[in-house]
């Protein structure tokens, strides 16, 4: 471990002059434990500390990432960030001197009930050990796993003009999911597949339905699957669960709205956006309907802190709102360069990787619409439920998605169940078919682990909230 | 970098006692990363990481730990034992491990290079001189990478090999560019030149009016890179023996001889150019060759330890996650100069993109096209194509509609940063497929 008050002395002693600098440190404590098919896999745990240190020099940046935190090690990071930041003082993209440097203060925890340290190890390896067992009370169930991955992550950002920040997150990861295969055919059931991480407790169980209801229910459902008709092809109305939400509002919402996207920063990997700068405050992105937060103050959600690792503070706002592109998702260096309003979303996985525009919670706000309403609606069409598969452009724009779980909706009734449903659109018109949005009661908090981008890449965490929603004329598919 | 950490094994694999074993896996880098946009410097720094993995077993019970490093060894030797001391009290509480399985034979190797290549800001200056005023976007990442394995029956390995690696497009307009990438251990200045003319030229016909192709079927050429793709996502448990064990792997249907490939396709795990470690993380020294396709057919699996004794049949050297680290498939007769005529009529992709399964039991992926897609009538390029997507089963692909693969292979870099920089690699043909499916 590191002396944090040596480390805030030593990087305050720093011959900082005519530049602005920041230290992130980073300290964080991780377990893993996996049960698979009743088997207890090698519980795992790790501790993660290092820094990085940003210099800003007239318009250059600069940064070094270590995990040296003596006297010498804090000067010496400090010389290479420097160095950087010197070099591409006349070689830049963005103009550093242009952008106001911000000195945050203030201190976020995590919500927690019941710390993860209340629950001993060998009872969540027995709770583990029973959801395996309940998804093995149905026939041809050929895998299982029940997996918790915890989190404890502290994130210290101080600046060399005062600036003290702290955020004390714990992350709770949990995952279960089974494969059922019977003459040939083979299916997949999870509880939301990723997303159903959220910051706090022991009591995240409960809330994500990490429970035995869910492993029963999971394996119940992979059987109804093994032995159901292929997915219909055609345009019919279709009526998505928050599981899938999740990942048409990430893809085709998110993505597409971070500034640095627009700006072009992410063309050789990530992608590129169908979003220009003029279509921000003009733009229909979906129906009247369609009201899209970034809400990074949401309790519990995964993507919730307080000041971005930028020193932003992080504030709800309408990103769409009535179906109109109100803002992008862009932090202060990316508002500055584009112009464009944003939000609080410079964020970074880790001490060794440095900030980019990403999602923290994006939510779409509920509707009006109880389910069966939803439902009751549909002459012809389908229930989707739960992420399997996903696939879009580089610019956000055609996509491809599919869920584990299909259910036709026939004259207001859902009925047949059917396995590999997909269905694919374009983004900057399957808004607009949004035809009814679910109400407070279908409205889910999820969370992600894995939204990759960014070169050096990065993986990071991200929320989204939603309720259950229904589109006309999509084109849905299913396997062969 | 070695000796501190054979220094930093002796204490700790020392530590055992009664009974106890304890294998450690480091891993580390020093990185320099260079990210462009508009040919102008976006983002740009220096990481240095190192992380030490301490696994414990005692009585057929196995726990495992992480920890960075700081390279004050008073520091590190005092959070190694700590480390240590937790994992024993963690071990009471686990079960005993019916898959356990590591090394106890003990091969000691060394594969270590010496830096050969230049200061990152050099290759920055010649990146910028070669981009012009074109508009250039893409990654440098430069420096040393270091793996190493150490046992409590006295096992060390030790790799080391600094590299560099480049991945850039160049943009025409909003969607059109063309992507390239330049990798390696020696950084030569014309070689670079050469490959960004060759960027330069394909731009060129980026520039030309876009055609819109309609969704059916067309016969294509899939260059390396885009091949790299399909690969990249089969390596999601395809090979690997617990998911084709299991039912998750999308070779499923082959590996139970269901489907059938051509009898042209071959596809090997290939290690032995020590472009990456030749140990695994439980301390067993990869083969040189695992044949996974041959002739068509199912040949092998990647077989981590654990799926060895969880299977009872031998391991092969694969990682825990059983995805191939050096995979190559065999070349065909194609002359790559002879591609465009052998095509005729079809569509070129040199990239896709965002791939992934859309039917997982029948092989079928779906994905875009991106970066210098061609329409190609008669042998000639005719204009690039806006975006499509395709959703095709790689069984067609590789089976009933496979045509043929190019004489020349391609060996590829991965650019993948994800924690740290990767040294996988893969050496791949083009190959012509007719009756690909492209849908919107």
């Amino acid at each position: 471990m590191f002396d944090l008050g040596n480390v805030k002395k030593w990087f305050r002693e720093l011959p900082v002059q005519g530049e602005f600098a920041t230290i992130r440190i980073v300290s964080s404590h991780s377990e893993n434990i996996s049960v698979r098919s009743d088997v207890l896999s090698p519980v795992s745990s790790g501790n993660d500390s290092g820094y990085m240190i940003t210099v800003y020099s007239g318009d250059g940046s600069g940064y070094a990432a270590s995990t040296d935190f003596s006297q010498d090690g804090i000067k010496k990071t400090y010389g290479l960030a420097k160095k950087w930041a010197e070099f591409n003082k006349t070689r830049s993209v963005v103009p550093f001197s242009e952008i106001e440097m911000l000195n945050p203060n203030g201190k976020y925890g995590s919500p927690i009930e019941r710390r993860w340290e209340d629950m001993k190890l060998g009872d969540k390896i027995d709770y583990l050990k029973m959801l395996n067992l309940e998804m093995n009370k149905e026939p041809n169930i050929v895998d299982r796993m029940a997996s918790l991955n915890f989190i404890r992550k502290n994130v210290w950002y101080i600046t060399s003009q005062g600036g003290e920040t702290l955020h004390e997150f714990d992350y709770i990861i949990p995952f279960l999911s089974l494969t059922a295969a019977k003459e040939g055919a083979i299916q997949r059931r999870s509880r939301d597949s990723f997303a159903i991480a959220m910051q706090g407790g022991i009591e995240v169980f409960e809330k994500v339905g990490f429970d035995r209801e869910n492993a029963i229910r999971l394996a119940v459902e992979a059987n109804e699957l093994l032995d159901a008709p292929n997915c219909p092809e055609g345009k019919m109305d279709l009526v998505l669960d928050p599981g899938q939400m999740v990942l048409q509002i990430h893809e085709s919402i998110g993505h597409p709205l971070e500034i640095d996207r627009i700006l072009g920063d992410e063309r050789n990997y990530a992608g590129t956006s169908f979003v220009t700068p003029d279509m921000i405050g003009t733009f229909k992105y979906g129906s009247e309907l369609l009201n899209v937060t970034f809400d990074p103050t949401v309790q519990g959600e995964f993507g919730t802190y307080l000041f971005d690792d930028d020193g932003n503070k992080a504030e709800k706002e309408y990103m769409i709102e009535k179906g109109i592109l109100k803002r992008g998702l862009g932090s202060n260096i990316s508002q500055n360069r584009s112009a464009l309003p944003g939000v609080a979303n410079s964020r970074a996985t880790n001490w060794n990787r440095p900030p980019v525009d990403r999602m923290a919670n994006l939510n779409m706000e509920p509707g009006n619409s109880t389910f069966d309403e939803m439902v009751a609606s549909v002459e012809k069409g389908i229930f989707m439920k739960t992420n399997l598969s996903w696939s879009i452009d580089d610019s956000r724009n055609k996509f491809q998605f599919g869920c584990e779980w299909g259910q036709l909706i026939e004259n207001g009734k859902l009925t047949k169940v059917v396995k590999n449903p997909n269905y694919r659109g374009i983004s900057r018109y399957f808004w607009n078919n949004l035809k009814m949005v679910g109400n407070r009661d279908t409205l889910e908090i999820k969370g992600v682990p894995n939204c990759g981008k960014a070169e050096p890449n990065q993986a990071i965490f991200v929320g989204h909230a939603s309720p259950a929603a229904l589109f006309a004329g999509v084109e849905v598919f299913g396997g062969e | 970098m070695k000796n501190y950490f054979y220094k930093l094994a002796d204490h700790t694999v020392n530590l055992a006692k009664n009974g106890e074993f304890i294998y450690l896996n480091f891993s580390g880098e020093q990185s320099d990363f260079v990210r462009f946009n508009h040919a102008r410097i976006r983002q740009n720094g220096f990481v240095e990481q190192y992380y030490l993995s301490i696994s414990l077993i005692h009585d057929q019970k196995q726990t495992g730990s992480f920890l960075t490093l700081t390279l004050n060894e008073e520091q590190d030797l005092k959070n190694i034992d700590k480390a240590v001391e937790n994992l024993r009290e963690t071990i009471k509480e686990v079960d005993k491990d019916p898959y356990l399985l590591y090394s106890t034979d003990v091969v000691s190797t060394e594969t270590e290079e010496e830096s050969h290549l230049p200061d990152p800001d050099e290759i920055v200056a010649d990146i910028m001189k070669e981009a012009g005023g074109s508009d250039l976007v893409g990654i440098l990442s430069t420096g040393n990478i270091v793996a190493g394995f150490a046992n409590s029956a006295g096992q060390k390995n030790w790799f080391e090999k600094p590299s560099f690696n480049f991945d850039w497009s160049i943009y025409h307009t909003t969607d059109k560019a063309v992507k390239a990438g330049y990798a390696g251990y020696y950084w030569n200045s014309d070689e670079f030149s050469k490959k960004m003319d060759k960027v330069k030229a394909e731009l060129e016909i980026m520039k030309r009016e876009a055609l819109t192709i309609k969704p059916g079927k067309y016969r294509v050429y899939l260059a390396p890179a885009a091949l790299d793709s399909f690969m990249s996502v089969l390596g999601w448990g395809g090979f690997g023996l617990k998911s084709q064990k299991t039912k998750n792997s999308a070779l499923v249907k082959l590996v139970e001889n269901e489907v059938q490939l051509h009898e042209k396709i071959t596809i090997l795990e290939h290690c032995k150019d020590g472009g990456n470690p030749n140990f695994n993380s439980k301390g067993f020294i990869k083969p040189h060759c695992t044949a996974l396709i041959e002739n068509g057919m199912h040949k092998g699996s990647l077989i981590s330890p654990r799926s060895a004794k969880e299977y009872g049949v031998e391991q092969n050297g694969a990682n825990s996650m059983e995805s191939p680290e050096a995979l190559e498939m065999c070349s065909g007769n194609i002359e790559s100069s002879e591609i465009l005529k052998e095509l005729g009529t079809g569509i070129y992709l040199n990239h896709v993109h965002y791939l992934n399964y859309s039917e997982r039991l029948s092989c079928r992926m779906t994905g875009m096209s991106r970066f210098a897609a061609f329409y190609v009538e008669n042998g000639e390029i005719i204009a690039p194509i806006n975006v499509m997507r395709f959703d095709e089963s790689l069984f067609r692909m590789l089976g009933e509609n496979f045509v043929g693969a190019t004489a020349q292979r391609e060996r590829m870099m991965s650019t993948n940063t994800y924690g740290g920089r990767q040294t996988d690699s893969t050496l791949l043909p083009g190959i012509i497929v007719k009756d690909f499916s492209f849908t919107l």
